[in-house]
């Protein structure tokens, strides 16, 4: 018990350990397979043997009845010799004086009524002279009589009959060359002679072919299965194979079986296994064998072994199939669902999530579906966040433009309407009211880049007139690039710079150079001026953030040019700055070509087209 | 998920075809069960068929042939005057279908016929010597010349008489004298024993074997002699007749080989002291085996094989292991 729980145990352990995840209609129907094979097995092996068994039984019972058959012939023949050695001993010699009586009469009729089974009847003295023979015939010159088996053994027991193993007769000459195989029968008897009574032999001696049709007739089947006799020793009287025997070609293991006692047994003989059954014959002891080799049982059984391992695999592919179906039948609602999630996993955000089959796995599509509903709008709800988020940081930056320069340049107004210069101030609120339409642009963040260039124009006025004309100012814009979208008020900011940080402290006029052009297929709008330029820490500081580069200012720098554009066209646009001391600074405006359109404009405007490209360039 | 899928498609497929052809197989072994091997015809062809001294080389074939399933032909021949009469009973034998052929030769000098292609071929105790080519299934003849011999030699301790030897020769007119390559073998078996012995054979009869009684009683007429090998089982059963009857109680003793029965009778009469007789049941038993083998098996070799002999007396004839070599169980 201990033994089974420990392997129990170590088959898990070792099943766990080598698991491999196999889908579950493999699990189902690898377990309704091996269950159901096992079971086939089992019950084709237990009614394998019950057949095997079966057969084995009728075999040996089929031996112990050609068994009994023969010995009933056997006897029965042997009894019939018996009888014509009794009807010459007690119906013949006793009633006769050989002083004055022949046998020989007698013995030729008896010999004539038998002569099928017989080869001779003779009887001898207890010399060995012969008293009478049938039939007739010469004796061989100097024959030993007394030395013959048959007559030892006759003077030796003679209360007995005595019936010899098979042997040549050596009694009587036969000029035609001829010798006979006989088995002797043969007896004491009391002669009388002259009214004294003498011992002799009676001997008669059976034709031995009359045995062996006896015997041949329990071998006449083809099948390996064979009958033999022999004598209470052992001694071989017929064997199928005998010759072959004599002739050391075969083997027998006749000493043994002749010491069996009567029944079915098994022996192991020449290397093969035999079921050996034995009956002894009524008062010869003579012992009849039968042997039915262990391996005729195989060939005789081999087609019904044949039979049944095609019956278990048929049987086994119809439970493999019936398995498969089965198992694909009841697996299909979970395969249906997880080819639902694949699709899901794939990418597709609104998958058609199966919901069906049975009550759990409905109520996992069920939970799924909804998951996904969820996450979905979960999704969407942080996409819509992020552009409100980015909107609105769009605003504040835009935002903070307008105070400013509102300020600035209201500030400029109110101090030329002080100084009457009206014409000036009229000038001037129109390019400020043309500054604020551009600025508003109907709330769109993203205009053509002519308005851009307009509103700098606008601006410059403005500042120009505040400055005093200071500073010149000069706009080299391509006409391809006009009808290109930009995001608004970047130029604007950048004007703002190179007028406080470039040319507001020079000594002498100074120049701000606006150009506009188109190069490998990208926009670039640069604002240079000539004013006192910028260390290179400086310039390299200038776009990160740090706000305490600016010495003074309206506030809104670089950086709000810079993430303004990288927030719209993505990380590949934006500004670049490039600035030496005493020599001016170049704040250069990267933007993507895209012609201005309202389908265009709708893309940018709502974040569509950087989103789907990770940069305007996927707009082009 | 979706790989994996389609390799568990691919082993159920693999495992349906092997179920399949497991199922052809075992359907295949159930009808076949009940078929016995092909049964091979072979033809037993032997000079003088219906001689005594076959019978017990015949049983043997006869029990070969039940033991391997053989469908035997014992053909029926009369005394072959030369190898074209035995090959004329072989591609006739050939003709009828016979796949095996066991045959014995006995020509002086004859090539070996052609036989047809195809055709497995086992000799028997032939006088051709064809051992390079075909197997032999034969006694060694040298040691049957040996053994009569010495069996002469061990009942004559201190002979001083005259020894004659007579044998077989090939056949009539000019090859009379001829031998056979068996009796050649037997000849120089007992001389060379005889020499060694220090005995001198005072003449050398050869005894055709087409000879007249008259021829034969003449050839006979000449000689005498005090003890007589004969080396042959023709060449006994004649020296019986022409000698030992001739002179009775004055006739040579008589050593032979032999195997009929009435050379056994002879011997049991006493008028033959020794005989050696080949173990014929063995050679027939042997010779079908071997050929039975070859035809299940085409590619295996077939051996020569040389079969025993036994030298029985007057006193140990009916020894019961002698009695069931020499005389058939059945007559």
């Amino acid at each position: 018990m201990i033994g089974i729980r420990n392997f129990y145990g170590r088959l898990t352990s070792y099943i766990r350990k080598h698991r491999v995840h196999q889908s579950i209609q493999l699990t189902v129907m690898l377990s309704f397979t091996v269950v159901s094979l096992l079971s086939m097995v089992v019950l084709g092996v237990s009614l394998y043997n019950r057949f095997a068994v079966r057969m084995e039984d009728m075999t040996v019972e089929s031996s112990k009845q050609l068994l009994n058959q023969t010995a009933i012939n056997l006897e029965s023949y042997l009894r019939s010799m018996r009888r014509i050695s009794d009807a010459m001993y007690y119906s013949v010699i006793k009633d006769k004086d050989l002083a004055t009586e022949s046998l020989e009469t007698e013995m030729n009729l008896l010999y004539e009524a038998n002569k099928d089974n017989l080869i001779s009847i003779a009887c001898y003295t207890n010399e060995g002279g012969r008293v009478a023979a049938a039939p007739l015939a010469t004796e061989k010159n100097g024959i030993d009589v007394v030395g013959q088996r048959w007559f030892t053994e006759a003077t030796g027991q003679m209360e007995n009959l005595h019936f010899s193993t098979p042997h040549v007769q050596n009694l009587f000459d036969d000029n035609s060359y001829r010798y006979y195989w006989v088995i002797s029968l043969s007896r004491a008897v009391e002669l009388t002679n002259n009214g004294n009574s003498t011992l002799g032999v009676l001997l008669v001696d059976m034709n031995y072919s009359s045995i062996e049709q006896l015997l041949k007739k329990a071998n006449t089947d083809n099948s390996s299965e064979y009958v033999y006799l022999t004598d209470s020793n052992g001694e071989i009287i017929y064997h199928p194979r005998q010759k072959l025997i004599y002739a050391n070609l075969f083997e027998e293991n006749n000493v043994a079986a002749a010491a069996y006692e009567d029944g079915t047994r098994e022996e192991e003989f020449g290397g093969e296994k035999r079921l050996v059954t034995v009956k002894t014959v009524s008062y010869t002891g003579w012992k009849i064998v039968s042997v039915v080799p262990k391996s005729s049982f195989n060939m005789g059984l081999y087609g019904t072994r044949m039979f049944v391992i095609l019956l278990v695999l048929l049987l086994m592919l119809m439970i493999v199939l019936i398995n498969r179906l089965v198992s694909a039948r009841v697996t299909k609602p979970l395969r249906r669902l997880t080819a639902s999630v694949e699709e899901w996993e794939a990418g597709n955000m609104s998958p058609e999530i199966y919901v069906g089959g049975s009550m759990e796995v409905e109520y996992l599509g069920k939970t799924l579906r909804s998951v996904v509903g969820q996450l979905r709008q979960l999704m969407q709800d942080i996409l819509v966040e992020q552009e409100e988020k980015r909107k609105s940081e769009l605003d504040a930056l835009q935002s903070q433009i307008n105070p400013h320069f509102l300020y600035n340049t209201l500030d400029s107004i109110v101090w030329m309407i002080e100084g009457e210069r009206y014409e000036d101030a009229v000038f001037m609120i129109t390019e400020l009211a043309s500054l604020f339409r551009i600025s508003l642009s109907r709330g769109k963040t993203i205009i053509r880049v002519a308005d851009e260039i307009l509103h700098a124009k606008n601006y410059m006025n403005i500042q120009k007139i505040r400055y005093k004309n200071k500073f010149r100012v000069e706009f080299r814009i391509d006409e391809q690039i006009l009808n290109c979208c930009t995001v608004k008020l970047v130029i604007q900011p950048l004007l703002e710079n190179a007028i406080y940080y470039g040319v507001e402290s020079m000594e002498d006029e100074g120049e701000i150079t606006v150009r506009g052009f188109s190069r490998d297929g990208d926009i670039f709008i640069e604002v240079q001026d000539n004013g006192l330029g910028m260390t290179e820490d400086t310039v390299s500081r200038l776009l990160v953030g740090n706000r305490h580069v600016r010495g003074h200012g309206s506030g809104v720098g670089l950086i709000n040019v810079h993430t303004r554009i990288q927030l719209r066209f993505g990380k590949n646009y934006g500004l670049e700055i490039e600035s030496a001391p005493d020599e001016g600074t170049t704040a250069r405006i990267h933007l993507p070509y895209i012609e201005y359109s309202d389908e265009t404009l709708e893309s940018l405007e709502s974040g569509k087209l950087r989103q789907m490209g990770g940069g305007a360039a996927d707009a082009k | 998920m979706r790989s994996k899928w389609n390799r568990n498609r691919v082993w159920f497929c693999m495992l349906i075809l092997a179920m399949l052809a497991a199922i052809a197989l075992s359907y295949y072994g159930m009808v076949n069960a009940g078929k016995t091997r092909k049964v091979h015809k072979v033809s037993v062809i032997v000079n003088d068929s219906g001689s005594e001294r076959w019978i017990a080389m015949r049983q043997g074939i006869e029990q070969a042939a039940d033991d391997c399933g053989i469908d035997l032909n014992y053909v029926t021949t009369g005394n072959f005057q030369s190898v074209e009469e035995t090959a004329a009973v072989i591609r006739r034998e050939t003709e009828s279908g016979a796949e095996g052929i066991i045959v014995q030769f006995t020509s002086v000098g004859a090539d070996m016929p052609p036989f047809p292609s195809g055709i497995s071929v086992m000799l028997l105790e032939s006088d051709i010597e064809p051992q390079e080519v075909y197997p032999l299934t034969a006694p060694d003849n040298y040691a049957l010349g040996s053994a009569v011999a010495e069996a002469f030699l061990a009942a004559e301790e201190a002979f001083g008489g005259k020894v004659g030897v007579l044998y077989e020769a090939a056949g009539k007119g000019a090859k009379q004298e001829a031998l056979y390559p068996a009796m050649q073998a037997r000849l120089a078996g007992a001389r060379e024993t005889l020499e060694r012995a220090g005995i001198e054979t005072a003449w050398e009869l050869a005894l055709a074997p087409d000879a007249s009684p008259e021829k034969t009683a003449e050839r006979f007429s000449g000689v005498s002699a005090d003890a007589v090998l004969a080396l042959g089982n023709n060449a006994t059963e004649a020296a019986v007749d022409y000698l030992t009857d001739r002179d009775g109680e004055n006739g040579p003793k008589l050593y032979g080989i032999g195997c009929s029965g009435k050379a056994v009778y002879y011997l049991d009469r006493g008028e033959i002291q020794s005989l050696v007789v080949p173990d014929e049941f063995k050679m027939g038993y042997q010779s079908v085996a071997n050929m039975a083998r070859h035809l299940q098996y085409p590619l295996s070799k077939t051996e020569s094989s040389v079969v025993d002999y036994l030298v029985v007396n007057r006193d140990n004839l009916y020894d019961a292991d002698n009695q069931k070599q020499l005389f058939p169980l059945v007559q």
